[in-house]
Formats: structure tokens, sequence, C-alpha cells
């Protein structure tokens, strides 16, 4: 098959065809990329690898037309002969790993792929583009209409669209590229207009126009915010973006940790200053509709700073792995781990970003944690920045991996025996206090549940004694003090279950049935309970009744 | 973006000039006086900016408009609408004009006028307090599709304002070239005046006053007479008592292009009985009112171009 190729006719327009690789097709008609953030995600990627440090996108308020401009190097017909035409999973930028001087970044991306994710949200895409030092601009029409047609039989390739191309006069000195999305579907539309949400009675949707990224942030903390339920898929799509791509941090995030404090954790909070300011000198920014996007993340939230005062630890997780095919797997990156759940709940697991970019969202499960004790994830956030290696796992869709390869594998182990050994262990410890501590304070509400108790029926004419020895029968009565003993260590007072709770109660009954026949006198009343506990022994409940009915008999 | 486009960098030739400078002003002037009139904390501003947004920029720091500071260098325009066929220039215009509502269209199709239809949602962002249709090109083309077009436009304009009840102020730029305007267009122009010239004596006696020879002295004259006939004719039918505030014209910033400008008070009195004795008035103040030539006011007043370049800079 031979391959198409534009050529540069100014102000004449050319037809060509976009195709696609089966793979990417199969990919595509499985909807991997039919989240629309990862779709836009894309596209910002690729303004990212074209040296941009301005990406503008603009969607509101009508979501008509979806547009993503960038100031970046741009693009001229022979780069689309060489990407666009045919887009297959090797399209792979092979210019090295870093874009030209004077930014030098880490080259994020497979060129093309943010092309055909858009495939799935709308039928035409414009892209109008420049190229430094070239007096002309391109303007691309595709039409993804007619590929949804495309009848699935075993093919090396399909073609995706028909590209109506021209060439058209440009300033010298001027270079962007406007990628231009328009007849988006109306599922994606709807999604975005909140159509869907509003229908259903009883959910409060919350919106953040007019607000600055950081007021926007600091709503969620404050109204504890479930981004998958109080807010729609625009803002759903606007913060998802923020987090995955290599936007700046929030001036005071991700870890917020009060003066005093900064010394316990200086060496991790340097480390991270680190990553910051490794974020900073991307010189990359992104404005959504007027916002400028920041990394929204932002831990131990407000209130838990009040209650609890720093009551987290910070760990930092750098290594490097060399395989035995020669590869390298570098990476650095923290954890972050506070003794309580994390709110917003959406800060709640890790992050993996390949070349400062990362792939999928915020991972709860952090990689499908392995030990038994998934508990202490919701109380821990982490992000690992890969320097080198596991690009190769990472699948056609770039936010999910292969997760046989060797890396992801490694990676995903390490990660599980550092949590399990070194951020869990003191979890775990802390866990063991708390339990002990929960109880002691039962315990203690449970002795004085019964003293007071006991103290109430029989009119405070006992002294009640808490003791912790050991006994058959949970409470006694000792005449020679003239006072009863609770035996706080018998079962029925150390765990709480339905049986123990019935026992309890019976033996509570039979007290009082022998106090009221006793008439007050301590040893008759040990004698008649004494008799009353070994007739227990063989009864259920409602032999009890029967037994405490046939007293009252004896009584008349 | 950083470099500048052709787009760009011709916009910046043709709508920074000084003379656009001193329309703005007066647009200024009479978008504050319609807030006043229209009782509005801010204004429902449609406009056909251009890459460079000067005139919205300018409403914005008279908090003419509603916008919301969202960062240090960004802002959101909530009460701002704008409509621009062109894909590439759509998107310069919305990159800077974040929270505008637009759509990718002419004005004609935006008011359904033209031949691309538009939905029902683009129609509800009517009514507005001020509009500015500022024109680069000449509206009555040979194009009679095109001609028919801008006419139409006008009175959908007034139709779909009467709907909501709204006064408003137009601010009208477009281009005075002859050889640009369709024959049959102009022709139609030129019956307009001659029907007033035989129907209304005011105006018959101030047009000989002013060109006793029976005749304009040249194009631009013509259709500073003309539009503002056509504009009010279209507006009385609908209702609305229409004043022509300000007549322009100048030389364009390419120093060839003569264009002109009107200012038109639209102010909505619902009867058309109540303005039937009114409109021979109106129509009699376009020919008594002066228009401004803006490149001799400039010439000749010095320290009104200091004025007006120092305003041009403070944008530029």
């Amino acid at each position: 098959m031979e391959k198409e190729k534009l050529e540069l006719k100014l102000e004449e327009s050319q037809t060509v065809h976009m195709r696609v690789g089966s793979q990417i097709l199969e990919h595509l008609s499985k909807g991997i990329y039919s989240n629309p953030a990862r779709a836009i995600k894309e596209l910002i990627n690729n303004a990212f690898d074209a040296n941009a440090t301005k990406v503008i996108v603009r969607a509101k308020p009508e979501f008509d037309t979806f547009e993503i401009s960038d100031n970046g190097e741009g693009m001229n017909y022979e780069d689309f002969n060489e990407n666009f035409l045919f887009i297959s999973r090797s399209n792979k930028r092979d210019k090295g790993n870093f874009t030209p001087k004077p930014l030098e970044r880490p080259v994020i991306g497979r060129v093309g792929i943010g092309f055909v994710a858009v495939s799935q949200i709308c039928n035409k895409m414009t892209v109008i583009s420049s190229k430094r030092n070239q007096n002309f601009k391109l303007e691309a029409e595709i039409d993804f209409s007619k590929f949804r047609k495309i009848e699935h039989k075993k093919k090396d390739f399909y073609d995706l669209s028909e590209i109506k191309f021209s060439n058209y006069r440009e300033e010298k000195n001027a270079h962007y590229t406007k990628v231009i999305l328009t007849g988006l579907l109306n599922d994606f539309k709807e999604l975005l207009e909140d159509k869907d949400i509003k229908k259903e009675e009883g959910i409060e949707i919350h919106s953040f126009d007019g607000l600055k990224f950081e007021q926007i942030i600091d709503q969620i903390e404050k109204k504890k915010l479930d981004l998958s339920k109080n807010i729609g898929l625009y803002w759903q799509t606007v913060l998802e973006i923020a987090n995955t791509v290599p936007v700046r941090y929030l001036d005071k995030g991700p870890i917020r940790v009060s003066p005093k404090n900064y010394n316990d954790f200086e060496k991790e909070l340097r480390a991270i200053d680190g990553l910051k300011d490794y974020i900073k000198k991307l010189n990359f920014s992104v404005d959504f509709d007027g916002i400028e996007l920041k990394k929204p993340i932002l831990v131990p939230n407000e209130e838990d700073i009040i209650k609890k005062d720093d009551d987290f630890n910070i760990y930092l997780f750098n290594d490097i792995i060399k395989f035995e095919d020669g590869s390298v797997l570098k990476f650095k990156g923290y954890i972050y781990n506070q003794k309580r759940s994390i709110y917003p709940s959406q800060l709640r697991g890790i992050i993996i970003r390949i070349k400062s970019v990362a792939i999928g969202g915020i991972d709860p499960d952090f990689l499908s944690y392995m030990y038994a004790e998934k508990m202490f994830l919701p109380w821990t956030f982490g992000e690992i920045y890969v320097e080198e290696g596991l690009e190769d796992a990472m699948n056609i869709n770039r936010s999910s991996f292969t997760i046989t390869h060797p890396h992801y594998r490694k990676l995903r182990n390490r990660l599980h025996k550092f949590l399990h050994k070194t951020v869990f262990r003191y979890c775990r410890d802390r866990y063991i206090d708390r339990i002990e501590k929960v109880k002691k304070k039962e315990e203690i509400l449970r002795d004085f549940k019964i003293k007071d108790y006991l103290n109430f029926m029989f009119n405070r004419n006992f002294n009640v004694d808490i003791s912790e020895k050991s006994s058959e029968i949970p409470i006694d009565i000792d005449t020679d003090k003239g006072s009863l003993i609770v035996y706080s260590n018998h079962p029925v007072f150390k765990k709480i279950s339905k049986k123990n709770k019935i026992t309890l109660q019976n033996i509570l009954v039979l007290f009082e049935a022998s106090f009221l026949k006793s008439k007050g006198n301590l040893e008759e009343m040990k004698k008649y309970f004494y008799e009353g506990l070994n007739k227990m022994k063989s009864y259920f409940l409602g032999d009890l009744k029967k037994y405490l009915n046939e007293i009252e008999k004896e009584d008349e | 973006m950083n470099e500048e486009s052709l787009i760009e960098v011709e916009d910046e030739k043709l709508y920074n000039t000084v003379e656009k400078w001193l329309i703005r002003k007066k647009w200024l002037e009479y978008a504050i006086k319609r807030q006043e009139k229209n009782k509005k904390d801010f204004v429902e501003f449609f406009t056909l900016t251009c890459s460079q947004i000067y005139d919205v920029r300018l409403f914005d720091d008279y908090n003419l408009i509603l916008s919301k500071e969202t960062s240090p260098t960004q802002k959101q325009y909530l009460s701002v609408t704008f409509c621009e066929k062109d894909k590439h220039r759509h998107s310069l215009i919305r990159d800077k004009l974040a929270g505008a509502k637009s759509h990718l269209c002419r004005f004609e199709d935006l008011v359904g006028a033209g031949r691309v239809g538009v939905s029902n949602k683009v129609n509800g962002w009517f009514p507005f307090d001020v509009l500015n249709l500022d024109l680069n090109e000449a509206p009555f083309k040979e194009n009679s599709r095109i001609m028919l077009d801008v006419k139409c436009a006008i009175r959908k304009l007034f139709i779909i304002q009467k709907l909501k009840n709204r006064s408003f102020s137009l601010f009208l730029t477009t281009c005075a070239s002859e050889e640009g305007d369709d024959e049959k267009n102009k022709e139609d122009l030129h019956n307009r005046i001659d029907n007033n010239l035989k129907r209304n004596n005011e105006f018959k006696d101030l047009f000989f006053k002013k060109y006793p020879e029976g005749k304009f002295d040249n194009y631009h004259e013509f259709l500073l007479t003309a539009i503002p006939k056509l504009i009010i004719e279209h507006g009385f039918d609908e209702g609305f008592d229409i004043k022509c505030e300000e007549k322009f014209t100048y030389i364009g910033g390419n120093n060839i292009t003569r264009m002109v400008s009107f200012i038109f008070d639209c102010e909505y009195r619902g009867s058309i009985n109540s303005l039937v004795k009114i409109k021979p008035m109106r129509v009699s103040n376009i020919i008594e009112r002066n228009f401004w030539n803006i490149n001799e006011m400039l010439n000749q007043d010095k320290s009104l171009l200091k004025e007006i370049e120092e305003l041009k800079e403070k944008y530029s």
C-alpha cells in the first residue's frame, strides 16, 4: 500500500486519507478512549511535546466547539505526512528523548494518538498550525463521521477519515497549533452540560464558575465534595486534566505542613520541593476556560490540621532497578500517610507519572495492593515520577499498564513491599494501639455502667468493687466486706456478643431476684444467687423464667 | 499566543489606529448612557470584535461588562457574546475571551437571516443592550444574496430585540466602497432617499440646502445618509424610535479604505402609531446632523490627537 503524501501548495486544497492501525482501532471499538478528559489530555500532551509554554482550552459556556490552542513549534505538511497520515502503535517521537532547547523537556508521547482519541467525542476536527520560520500555515479538516461506519474485518489498517488539507500564507515568526473540534457528539455534549445529573433528584451539583483554581480546591476541601457525585463531568474533566498534565502544583501543595513541624519533615519536604521545581521549570501552563490549572493536590485538609495537628508521615520512595535485558527503571516520589481517611476522598491513592504526565488518574487500589491491610489505603496518597523505563508497559490508551510487563511488576512489588514494611508498619502499630485504647475505653464504660446499674437497682445499699481477677461468674457477693464484686475480665464483659449479652442480662435478673427474696441480707442473697446460678447452667432463657416463677410461687 | 499570526498583524493595522480609538471612545460614552437608560449593573454586549478585543477591554475597564478575574493574567467575560465565521480568527478571539458566548458564523446567520441555521439555544442569547457591528467589508456586495442577508439581518435584529422589549445601542461600522457594492443595491438605497425627497418636505429642504445640485458629493456621504435611513425604517417597523446619534467617516488603517461609522440609539416604544409623527423628524435629522471626518478632526486638534494616542498606547 503506497502512502499518500501532502505537498506545499498555497491556497489549494488537497484531499488525503488518515489511516489508522488495526490495533488502535480495536482499542477504539472497545471505547477505551471514551473518557473525554483523556482525549483532551492527549492533545495537551502533544502541545507539551511541541515545546508549548501555554495551552488554551475553550469549551464553555456553549460546548458547541471545543478548542485547544498552543504556542508550540507547530507543524507543516511534512510533519503531517510523517505523523498523521498513518497512525499506529509504533508512532513514536524518534527525535530523542527531549524536546529541543531551551526547554529540553522529556518527550511524552506517541504522535497522533490524541487525534485518534478525539474521534470518540466529535465528528469534525480542524487543525490550523504554523511552524516557526515558515511563512505558511496548514489547515486540515478531518471528518471522522465516516470512520464510525467502518466494518471490522481483518486488515492491517483502516481509513479513519478524509482530510481536506490546505496551506495559506502566514507570518514567518508565527508558531502555533489550533485544534478545533466541531460537531461534538450529543452524548458528550450532554455530559458536559450535566444534563444527565440534573435529571436525578436529591443530588446537589456544585459549579465553580467564576472561581480561581485555588478557590475551587478550597471549596472541594471545605464542603468535602465527592467529585464523582457532587460535580458534573465538565468540572471532573477540568480537575482530571489538571491532575494529569505537567502543570504546576498549588503554591501551598501538595503537602501542607505547619511551620512549627517543618523540621520533622525537612528532608522529605525538600525532596518534594525538588519535584515542584522540576515541574515549574518545565514552564507549561494550561488555561482552561479562563482558569489556570494547577495540580489539585493538597493534603492534609484544613480540618485535619486543626483537629490533629500534622498527625501524618511522609516517606520518600526512590529507586533505580536494572533488568537483565539491560533496561532500567528509575523513579522517585513520595508516600503521604495520615492516621485516618484522607478528604477529599479523590486524594486517596497513587499516581504514576511517566515523564511528568500521569498515567490514568489516582489509583485508590495502589496497583491492586496485595496485602490484607487495605484499610490503610484510604489513609494514603502518593506520587511516583518515573524518570526512566515503564513506558513500554503503558497500554495504547496511555491510561493503564500491561500488568505482565516486567517494569510494571517490579514497580508494583516494590511499592507494595514499601507500603507493607515501612509505611503501614507504623499504621499497624498505631492501629493496634488504637484498638487497645478503644477496648479499654469500652471496658471502663461497661464497668461504670454495671456499677451504676447495681447501685441504681439496689438503692446504693452495696459497695461495688471492680476486680480484674479471673472468675467463673461475672458478679459475686463478698459477705465479709459487704460489697458486690464485678469481674471485668469475665468473658461476658470482654466480648460483646448476643449470647454474652443475654447471659449478663439473666445474671442481673437473677441477682435482682435474689436481692428481693433475701430482703437485703447478704448471706441469704448469696445463697439464693448461687442456687440460681447452678440451675441456670442447665437452663436457657425460657427455663430461667420458669425458675424465677418457681421462686415467686415459693414466696407466696 | 506569543508570536503573532497574520490575522493578528493585519487586525493590528486595521483596528489599532487613532481613528478607531476615537470612535471607541465615543462607543464608550454611548454604552455608559445605555447602561444608565436600561438600569443595568452591566450591559449584555454583542460584538464583532477583532483578535485584540480592544472594545471589550475598554468596556471592561469601565465596568460596563460582567467579568471575573480567575488568575492574575486571565479573566472570564460573562456578559459578552461574539460570532465569527473564520475558524482561525474565532479561535484567536475566543482564546482571549474566556467565558464569552460565541458561535462560528456570520452575524447574519446568528440572527437567522443567513444561509446557515443556528440553534434555538443561540437565539436565546438575545436580547443585548449594546451591539457593535464592526464590519470590515462592503456591506452591499455584488452578490445579491449577501445584500439580502445584511438588510434582512438588520430587520431580524429589531424583531428579536422587540420580542424581549429591549432598547439598545447599535454601533455600526462598514466600508464605503462604491466598487464593492452592487449596482442594484445602490439603486435600492437611492430609491429610499428619493422617496423621502418626494414625501418629506423638511428632509427635501435640508437635503437641497446641503447638496444644492441634488446629489451627494461622494459615495461615503451617500452611505452616511442611506444607511441610517435603512436602519430607521426597519426599526420603526418594529416599534423602535431610532436616533442616529453620531456619524463618522475616516480612511482606514491601510490608508486606502474609506470607512463610515454610526451610533444609533434604539428605544423600544411598542406602538408604531405613536412613532408615526416622530419618524419624519428622525429622518430629517439624518441629513441635518453633520458627520465627523475623523482624519480631519485629529489633524486639526493636536490635543485631541494626543489624548487618543495615549488611549491607544494604553491598550496596545
